[in-house]
């Protein structure tokens, strides 16, 4: 330094020197070096009195502070101790400064908390408590008892549809763990091992397989847990989800990584292996870290729908066999009570077997039949009848017939509870149905009023009379003969009837004859034929099991032929007439010619 | 807390593995396991007053170092060369592997240890050939990992090494 050294001491030949020089030169020094002395004089008071040197600090240290703190850390290092110190101190004596300065914060934060962690508890403890009487609940018991697991995480795992387990931030070339989060829940391994161990893992599958530069791994999967793996410029961002990843969120760790490459790009460029400038991304990577279970299954189980299938087909199988049984038994109720001479007092059933009681007509049918018929065994009935007359007309019909029994010429007509009978009859059943038809039970009235009562002899001597006149020559029967073979029919199936109920057989002669006029021989011929004329007209020769037709002439006496001179008189003589006679025994019917 | 990404680098069967071990559990194990692709270990050291923490990237080795994956050396901050001293061939290994290093990394702190000291006297590597590359400016250890003679100091030696660099 050339600088000449300013020098305050005087010389030693100043020492010699009269007060009025030393005067002098003090004088001089004033002149000389007085701004200078100011100076000085102004330094060594800030020195000596830095207390009055505060304005002037005041004024650059705002100024200063910044400059410094971006220069390196030593200031936040330096203030750090005393700003703890200052807060404790402050803490301890009034607290309340302190409290009511971070209220706004600390309150919706920990009420946030609170409410997390509550929500949290409420859904383990439910779910919990769901599964733990199903046997679902049961094999994660047992789950949980065979992995040492507290059973609520299990049932947890198996009720997520997907939980964010933990989110790596991890330098893209060295590997190296920026920031690690992870859910309350996940099992954390050493995660700068596995931060490197992914980097590795990624550089082994780009180098193994040669993918195109850009093309990176960006998922491990193994059983129900997934690693989505977002590769940046700067870093990797591998986030551990556990279920079914949806869709969205590996959309959300892009732009998570994305954005964290952004506003950490100083910080990346100073990145010396000190993670801690990535602290404050925590936030950031937590709003990846959500959990999603799956929401109540309100569809029912397969087991539920096949038990309640199978009750309702049950309850459908039992409700339609009890109606199909109940109407069918309405339906043999109702088919027993519509039957006629049936009173039915007793119908139950015992388990399979039927109890019936009640009145029946003798004549009616039998009911356990209709119950054979509807498929009853007959071995399951049990049936008490006690006998009665049944009142109703077709009962009272069919017993008035049966008790009176009338011959096939007679007729009975009911109306109601009125009886009547007509046609023929014989006397004697005549008498005895008028008798009868008193005692029948529903007849009130009996009327016989249009019977024709006859007897075998009356028939036959009304067929005795009967003749049937002959043209001459003629074996041919006229219109008016024609008219009166109805008559006699009737005559003569009377006879046959009462001949059948008698018991006794009747012999009907048709007996031809002829005039005298012309030989004797074609006269017989003659005579024989006009009888059988008349015995084919009536239908013969044999009329029904107990009548039966002969024929005969009738021979002309000498007397007659005296008498027949007249013409009326040779009229009379060509006629067949009837003899009819009772025999005993059934003759044998001989075929005439 | 600082933390570091370092390599093992060496042929086949010089001992890489067993040198982490060594240094990460304090075990040694004769049974021999060959490395595929790579495994991470993690060893926490105080250097100074500042924690470092290592993540060691132990290399499959391979005596065809040609085929050596560059991608699992990048982001290393530093690496360690190994050489089996009853082999001469792989001291030449690592030398190579030593110039694929500096080609990938740059000029990043390095170490090399000569293994298997326990059986010296079987050794192809003489003191002669180590002094030449100490006077290269290597940093040359030898040692053993199945005694643990060398081995943390290898480490911490480079630990230092890597935070003198930074």
């Amino acid at each position: 330094m050339n600088q000449p050294r300013p020098n305050n001491q005087p010389s030693s030949a100043d020492t010699a020197a009269s007060p009025q020089l030393k005067q002098e030169w003090a004088e001089l020094r004033t002149l000389l070096l007085a701004p200078e002395q100011t100076q000085l004089t102004e330094l060594r008071n800030r020195i000596d009195h830095t207390e009055t040197d505060a304005p002037s600090v005041s004024k650059v240290l705002a100024e200063a502070i910044t400059l410094r703190g971006k220069q390196d850390e030593r200031l936040t290092a330096a203030l750090t101790p005393h700003v703890q110190t200052a807060l404790t101190s402050s803490v301890r004596r009034n607290p309340h400064v302190i409290a009511e300065a971070i209220a706004p914060i600390m309150g919706p934060a920990i009420r946030q908390a609170i409410v997390r962690t509550l929500q949290g508890m409420m859904q383990s403890f439910n779910q919990t408590i769901d599964h733990s009487l199903s046997p679902k609940g049961l094999a994660w018991r047992i789950e949980a008892w065979r992995t040492g697991r507290p059973f609520a995480e299990v049932v947890l795992l198996h009720t997520l549809r997907f939980r964010v387990e933990q989110l790596f931030l991890i330098h893209r070339d060295t590997g190296l763990l920026l920031h690690h989060v992870a859910s309350d829940t996940a099992i954390i391994h050493d995660q700068q091992l596995v931060s490197g161990m992914l980097t590795a893992i990624q550089a082994f599958v780009q180098d193994t397989f040669s993918t195109p530069r850009g093309q990176t791994l960006n998922t491990l999967e193994v059983g129900e847990c997934r690693v989505l793996i977002e590769q940046g410029s700067q870093a990797i961002l591998a986030c551990v989800v556990r279920g079914t990843a949806p869709g969205y969120l590996r959309a959300q760790v892009q732009q998570t990584l994305e954005s964290i490459q952004l506003d950490y790009a100083d910080a990346f460029a100073a990145f010396d292996g000190n993670p801690s400038g990535f602290d404050a991304t925590h936030d950031r990577l937590m709003e990846c870290v959500q959990t999603q279970y799956e929401t109540p299954r309100t569809k029912t189980s397969p087991m539920t729908w096949v038990i309640l299938s199978g009750t309702s087909l049950a309850l459908a199988l039992w409700g339609w066999t009890s109606y199909h049984n109940n109407q069918h038994w309405k339906h043999i109720t109702q088919r027993l009570s519509a039957m006629p001479g049936i009173v039915i007092t007793t119908l139950e059933r015992d388990g399979n077997r039927i109890n019936l009681a009640g009145l029946r007509d003798p004549l009616a049918e039998d009911p356990e039949q209709i119950l054979v018929e509807e498929g009853i065994p007959s071995n399951q009935i049990t049936a008490h009848w006690s006998p009665y007359y049944s009142l109703d007309l077709p009962f009272i019909r069919q017993r008035a017939t049966a008790m009176l029994n009338p011959p096939p010429t007679a007729t009975l007509h009911f109306q109601e509870e009125h009886l009547a009978v007509t046609g023929t009859a014989s006397h004697a059943w005549a008498i005895e149905a008028k008798k009868t038809a008193r005692l029948i039970p529903g007849i009130q009235d009996y009327r016989d009023d249009d019977l024709r009562t006859v007897s075998i002899e009356q028939l036959i001597e009304q067929i005795n009379l009967v003749s049937f006149l002959f043209d001459s020559g003629s074996s041919t029967l006229s219109e008016q003969a024609q008219g009166k073979l109805g008559p006699l029919r009737t005559f003569l199936e009377d006879l046959q009837i009462l001949a059948q109920s008698s018991g006794q057989h009747i012999v009907v002669e048709a007996i031809g004859g002829a005039d005298e006029t012309g030989p004797e021989t074609m006269n017989l011929l003659l005579a024989t034929a006009r009888a059988h004329t008349v015995i084919a007209a009536l239908g013969g020769p044999s009329f029904g099991s107990h009548l039966t037709f002969t024929t005969g002439i009738e021979t002309m006496s000498t007397v007659s032929r005296g008498r027949a001179q007249t013409p009326d008189k040779r009229k009379l003589l060509r006629r067949t007439s009837f003899f009819t006679s009772i025999k005993d025994k059934m003759p044998q019917v001989v075929p005439t010619p | 807390m600082i933390q570091k990404k370092i390599c093992l680098l060496g042929g086949f069967a010089v001992g890489k593995t067993s040198l982490v071990r060594r240094f990460v559990t304090g075990m040694f194990s004769e049974l021999y396991q060959t490395t595929i692709g790579v495994t991470i270990e993690k060893k926490t050291l105080l250097v100074g007053d500042q924690d470092v923490t290592l993540m060691i990237w132990d290399l499959y080795g391979k005596d065809d170092f040609q085929n050596m994956r560059e991608s699992y050396l990048r982001g290393s901050s530093g690496y360690i060369l190994v050489a089996d001293g009853m082999r001469r061939s792989t001291l030449d290994t690592a030398e190579a592997l030593h110039q694929l290093a500096q080609s990938t990394l740059g000029p990043v702190p390095f170490v090399l240890i000569v293994n298997k000291a326990d059986q010296l006297k079987e050794w192809e590597i003489d003191e002669a050939t180590l002094a030449r590359l100490r006077h290269k400016g290597w940093l040359v250890f030898t040692g053993s990992a199945k005694t643990g003679d060398g081995v943390p100091e290898l480490f911490v030696q480079l630990a230092q090494k890597l935070l003198e660099a930074a």
